[in-house]
Formats: structure tokens, C-alpha cells, sequence
């Protein structure tokens, strides 16, 4: 406890510190303070009888295990659309890599709700993929690709792709390629030189890229509610429903208080298997050089 | 060569307190252009949006704003309920005005909220409904069925013809919101009459809506709506007026005025607005019968002054729910704020099954 104290003096002391002051000052403004009054906005007069009703009712238990089951189908989808795309940009140069930059961040910059709102004309019964299907004779009745979790995991994955992209592109660049020959020149076959050597020095992308578009699926509202049928509710509509519709805040609040546990904890499973692959490819690395 | 921070010498600190002893002396003149400003008052106001806001904007605030030089009206969107009811909470009122929903208002909801000053504006000149204690009658909307003419040989007519899959094959959409109608539409299509809708017998509704589940999709915006209607996703659609007849300028589409449900807007002046009086002017004019019946020029949306009806403009005539008023059903949102959150559940447990 007095070792604490005295590291704490320290600390006030360092002037480097102080240069972190005003990051803490607006975090405790704008992110704590607005925390602390939803988790106490959940909780009416000390009440926990919103979160009881979220345990109570099959439906709300329903839509959270929708949420993460989109959240995880989208993060998968685009780790595996990622990859290869951050290692062609990682490789490229020049007048590619700017194309393939641009093909990455331009789609970023247009709203997501008109991007949502665009997949939605495509993807419909009536829209010009399956009216093109339709024409070259290749399917007699429309596919169902919009109103269930085909249209869902399209639009979503669209919309995250770059927060995939980006973190393992930026790993895979400060790779030392040199290490791919080494481990050739050492009688590695491609596949085991990819799995042994390339593969896990991008991890640290590879997770971060997996927390960014896990976390922000979560949280996804026009998207679902454009692309998704009935089925395919996930608990921000049912957030912006109680806010929004019913005025119940403290549900609404418990509801956001709900999801913000059930992502810290992912986030803190995801923090624990990167440590403990981190230790277990300690060695290899170590290796390597 | 170095830089040298530039630091606050003595001197320099005294000459800028010399600096703030000269403004000292012109502050005379600062109060005189205060006393001035205080007679202009700036008018917030929050509204939907879009072409909604711009037809309000031409019809009510733009002739208001020239015809009184001393009001600015700050115009704000989108609205909703809940940013009021935060606001009135947090005691950090901005808006004088606000356009809200029919559900809106009444019964517990007038705690957030001032009452509407009759001493100012006649009552009497409303249609019965539109001049509560807490809110004004803007607008009057519907929420009525509109189908395509080139996918169906005769035009539904009324809510049973909506669940009627043989005489009327195809998609249909709804608004996919408890109170937004639906639960209405089954029940008299199931023969129940509007005047014993409530309370709602929300499984005899479900059970109604069973029968086209597998042909019914849902609409979350109204956007959404118009897409589906003009790209024939849906032949029949329970949908906004306004927005049935901004999808028929894209396509060949009816509308039915056999039933249909009043979603009108209102206006309120939340509680501890900053320029009350001032809001209350302004109520005046915007519900005058000239600037409501200007406003159908812009939009179908009828007057809820009795003294616009007979001056609203041709142009939307056909689509304004208040030519059509005989047909009109009320929903009785008083029962479904109290029920909604508990139908609400059975609802998505509905939808999700």
C-alpha cells in the first residue's frame, strides 16, 4: 500500500504525466461520467428489476445470442477476406498499392446508412442480382439474400472490412521478409514456412483486427434493421426501441449496461488467448532471429 | 539556433493589463447594443427533417421570420421524444418547440411539458382531438394501405383485404412497430369493429397475422418503405401517406382510403422552454388556417385548423387524409402506452419464432 503511494507521488511528480492529463480529463468527462450515469440510470431507486426482466424474457436472452452469433459469422468473414487482401497490399507497391487502398477506403467514407441502404436495392427479390440470375436462366425464383443472415453478414462484413484490413496490413508491413527466405533456405515447404513463421508474427494484427470488428459488430442498429429479417434483431434495436420508442431509459440503460459487460468480457477472453499464444510463440520467435 | 519559449515578463503582463482597463471603458457601449438584442428573440425549434422540415420551413417558419423581424427561428433535427425527455430532465432546455408523434403528450408524458396557452390560441377553430391540454394538433397523416396497380387486377380496399392471399397474391409490407397499426389491421380484417379494438387481443391478432406470415416483410424507415413499393418487393404496403405518394411518383401505385389509421404530428413546447410566450406566438400562426393551408402545397398532410379545410391546396387533394376523414380510425395510444412495453415483448417473441 505505502509502496503504491510512493509510486503514485512519483508519478504526479514526472511532468511526462501531466502531458496525459488532458486525455484523462476528457475521458473522465466525456466516458466515465456518461458510464457511471447510465449503469445509475439502469438501476431505479437501487432496483435491479430490468436486468432480472433481460434474464426473464426468452426473447431479450434471444436477440443477445443473435448479436454475438452475427458478431462472431462477420469477424470470421472478415478476418478470412482481410488476410489475403492485407498481404497483397503488404507486397504491393506504387500505383497498386494506392489501387488497392483506395478499393479498401473509399466505400469508408460513404455513409454507412446509404451503404446499407444501397446492399438493400441489390440484394432484394426484386433487385438487379437476382432479376440478372433470373435473365441468364441460372434460377427460376429469386435467391433470399436480403431479410435473413445472408444480407446481414454481406452488409456487415462490407462495413468492417477496413477496421480487418488495416491493423493486419499495418503488421504485416513491418515483417522482415528475410525470415520467410531463412526459413526456405532452412528446407521449409511454403505451407509450413507460412504457418510456423509468417502466420504468427501477424497475429498481434490478426487479434487486433478480431477485437475492432467483434466490438463494433455488437453495437451494429441500420444495418440489421435494412438487411436483416424479423429473425435477425440484435440488441441495439431492442436499446433503441426502449430508448427511443417506450422513453424507458433505465431499461433502455440496463439493455447497454448488458452489452458493455458482454463485450469487456470478450474483449478480456480475446486479451487472454493472444497472451497465452504470445507465451506459447515466445520461443519460436526467439528462434527465428 | 534555439528558440526561446516566449515567457510573460513583467512588462508585457502590464501592458495587457492596461489593455483590459481600456475595453473596461467602452463597456457602456456593450450594454447599449444588449439592451438592443434583448428585444430579438431566437426561437429553437426541432422537427423531423427532410422534406417534411423544408415544407414546414416554406409554409410556417420562412412568412413567420418575415413578417416578424425580431424572431430568428433556430431550426433543429431530427426530433425525438426521448432527447426532449432527457432534456426536461437534465433541466438543460434548448428547444421552444418540438413536432412529435400522436403518441406522444398526453396522459403521463405532460410532466415534460408546458401547457399549450389557449388565452393566445383558439380552440375552438380545431378538429375535436387536435387541441389538448399539453399539445397542438400540426398535421393530420395516415397510415393506410397503397398497392401496385400493374401487379394487382382490382386495388385492396379495406384491412381484410390485406390478409386476403387469393383475391390479393403477393408480398405485402408493414411497419414493423407495435403501435404502428398492425395489430389494428389484423384484428378488423378478424371482423372486430374500431370502436372494440381495445383493449387489443394481442394472440387473435398474432394468430390473424400467422395466416401471411410467410408473405409479409416489415419496414423500419420510411425510406425503406418507398424502396420496397417502387422496386414491386411488395404489391400491397401499409405505409405513411407521404410516403405512399412519393412512391407512386416512381411507380404505378393506388392508394386505399377504405381504412385508414391517423398518425398525426403534433406540436409541444417543452417544460421550462426559454422563450415560452414567444413559442406560443409562433403556435399561433403556424396553426393558422393560411399557413396550414400553404402547407399542403408542399405535402399531403392535411390541417387540423377547420378553418384551412376548405382552402388546402389541389395539388395533393387525392392524398390528403383529411378529404378522406370519414374513413379515418383513431389508434388509442393512451392503451398502448400503457400496454406497449408487455405487447411489445409478445410481439418480437412473435417475430423472432
Amino acid at each position: 500500500m505505502v509502496q503504491a503511494l510512493k509510486g503514485l507521488t512519483e508519478r504526479l511528480r514526472n511532468p511526462q504525466f501531466w502531458l496525459l492529463a488532458p486525455s484523462i480529463l476528457a475521458l473522465l468527462c466525456f466516458f466515465v461520467y456518461p458510464l457511471v450515469y447510465i449503469v445509475g440510470r439502469s438501476l431505479p431507486g437501487g432496483s435491479l428489476k430490468y436486468y432480472a426482466e433481460i434474464l426473464e424474457t426468452p426473447v431479450y436472452l434471444k436477440v443477445v445470442g443473435q448479436t454475438f452469433q452475427t458478431s462472431l459469422l462477420v469477424s470470421a468473414i472478415c478476418l478470412i477476406l482481410a488476410y489475403p487482401y492485407a498481404f497483397a497490399m503488404s507486397r504491393a507497391r506504387g500505383v497498386m498499392l494506392v489501387l488497392l487502398s483506395i478499393a479498401l477506403l473509399l466505400p469508408f467514407w460513404v455513409s454507412f446508412l446509404l451503404r446499407s441502404f444501397s446492399w438493400m436495392i441489390l440484394l432484394q427479390d426484386s433487385g438487379p442480382i437476382n432479376k440478372l440470375l433470373i435473365r441468364l436462366g441460372l434460377i427460376t425464383s429469386p435467391l433470399p439474400l436480403i431479410r435473413n443472415t445472408i444480407g446481414v453478414t454481406i452488409g456487415m462484413s462490407h462495413i468492417l472490412l477496413p477496421y480487418a484490413v488495416l491493423p493486419i496490413y499495418s503488421v504485416m508491413r513491418r515483417i522482415d521478409l528475410s525470415l520467410i527466405d531463412a526459413a526456405s533456405i532452412s528446407g521449409a515447404r511454403p505451407v509450413r514456412t507460412f504457418w510456423r513463421v509468417y502466420f504468427p508474427l501477424t497475429l498481434p494484427g490478426v487479434y487486433a483486427a478480431i477485437v475492432l470488428c467483434f466490438t463494433l459488430a455488437l453495437g451494429f442498429y441500420i444495418t440489421p434493421a435494412l438487411l436483416g429479417g424479423p429473425r435477425n434483431t440484435l440488441i441495439a434495436q431492442l436499446i433503441a426501441d426502449q430508448i427511443g420508442d417506450q422513453l424507458n431509459f433505465a431499461a433502455g440503460s440496463a439493455m447497454a449496461v448488458v452489452l458493455l459487460i458482454l463485450t469487456a468480457t470478450s474483449f478480456g477472453v480475446l486479451g487472454l488467448l493472444q497472451l497465452a499464444s504470445r507465451q506459447r510463440e515466445a520461443p519460436t520467435e526467439v528462434a527465428a532471429k | 539556433m534555439r528558440y526561446q519559449v516566449p515567457s510573460i515578463t513583467r512588462r508585457s503582463f502590464m501592458r495587457q493589463m492596461a489593455a483590459g482597463t481600456g475595453s473596461a471603458a467602452l463597456s457602456p457601449m456593450v450594454a447599449v447594443s444588449r439592451a438592443y438584442a434583448a428585444e430579438q428573440v431566437t426561437l429553437t425549434l426541432c422537427s423531423y427533417g427532410g422534406v417534411y422540415q423544408e415544407s414546414q420551413d416554406k409554409a410556417y417558419f420562412k412568412p413567420y421570420q418575415d413578417a416578424h423581424p425580431n424572431i430568428k427561428i433556430l431550426q433543429e433535427s431530427p426530433q425525438s421524444n426521448a432527447k426532449l425527455v432527457a432534456m426536461v430532465e437534465s433541466g438543460n432546455v434548448t428547444w421552444d418547440l418540438a413536432v412529435t408523434s400522436s403518441d406522444f403528450g398526453m396522459g403521463d408524458d405532460t410532466k415534460w411539458l408546458e401547457p399549450i396557452d389557449y388565452s393566445i390560441i383558439d380552440k375552438a377553430q380545431f378538429t375535436e382531438g387536435f387541441a389538448d391540454t399539453h399539445r397542438l394538433g400540426s398535421d393530420v397523416e395516415s397510415m393506410l394501405m397503397a398497392y401496385r396497380k400493374d401487379k394487382l387486377k382490382e386495388g385492396p380496399e379495406k384491412f381484410a383485404d390485406f390478409f386476403d392471399v387469393r383475391r390479393f397474391p403477393g408480398t405485402r409490407l408493414a411497419y414493423k412497430n407495435v403501435h404502428g397499426g398492425i395489430f389494428e389491421a389484423a384484428l378488423m380484417a378478424d371482423g372486430v369493429s374500431p370502436s372494440q379494438l381495445y383493449p387489443i387481443d394481442v394472440k387473435r391478432a398474432l394468430k390473424k397475422l400467422d395466416t401471411i406470415k410467410n408473405q409479409l416483410i416489415w419496414w423500419d424507415t420510411g425510406a425503406q418503405s418507398v424502396q420496397y413499393m417502387v422496386s414491386g418487393e411488395a404489391v400491397i404496403g401499409l405505409l405513411w401517406n407521404g410516403r405512399a405518394v412519393s412512391a407512386a411518383e416512381g411507380a404505378p401505385i393506388g392508394l386505399a382510403w377504405g381504412e385508414w389509421f391517423h398518425t398525426d404530428a403534433y406540436w409541444v413546447v417543452p417544460k421550462g422552454a426559454p422563450h415560452k410566450q414567444a413559442a406560443m406566438e409562433a403556435l399561433k400562426y403556424f396553426t393558422s388556417p393560411d399557413a396550414q393551408a400553404r402547407f399542403t402545397s408542399y405535402l399531403p398532410y392535411g390541417p387540423t385548423n377547420k378553418l384551412a379545410l376548405s382552402k388546402v391546396s389541389d395539388k395533393y387533394r387525392f392524398a390528403l387524409p383529411t378529404e378522406h376523414e370519414a374513413t379515418g380510425i383513431r389508434i388509442d395510444y393512451t392503451w398502448w402506452n400503457k400496454n406497449r412495453r408487455e405487447v411489445d415483448q409478445m410481439f418480437k417473441a412473435w417475430l423472432l419464432g
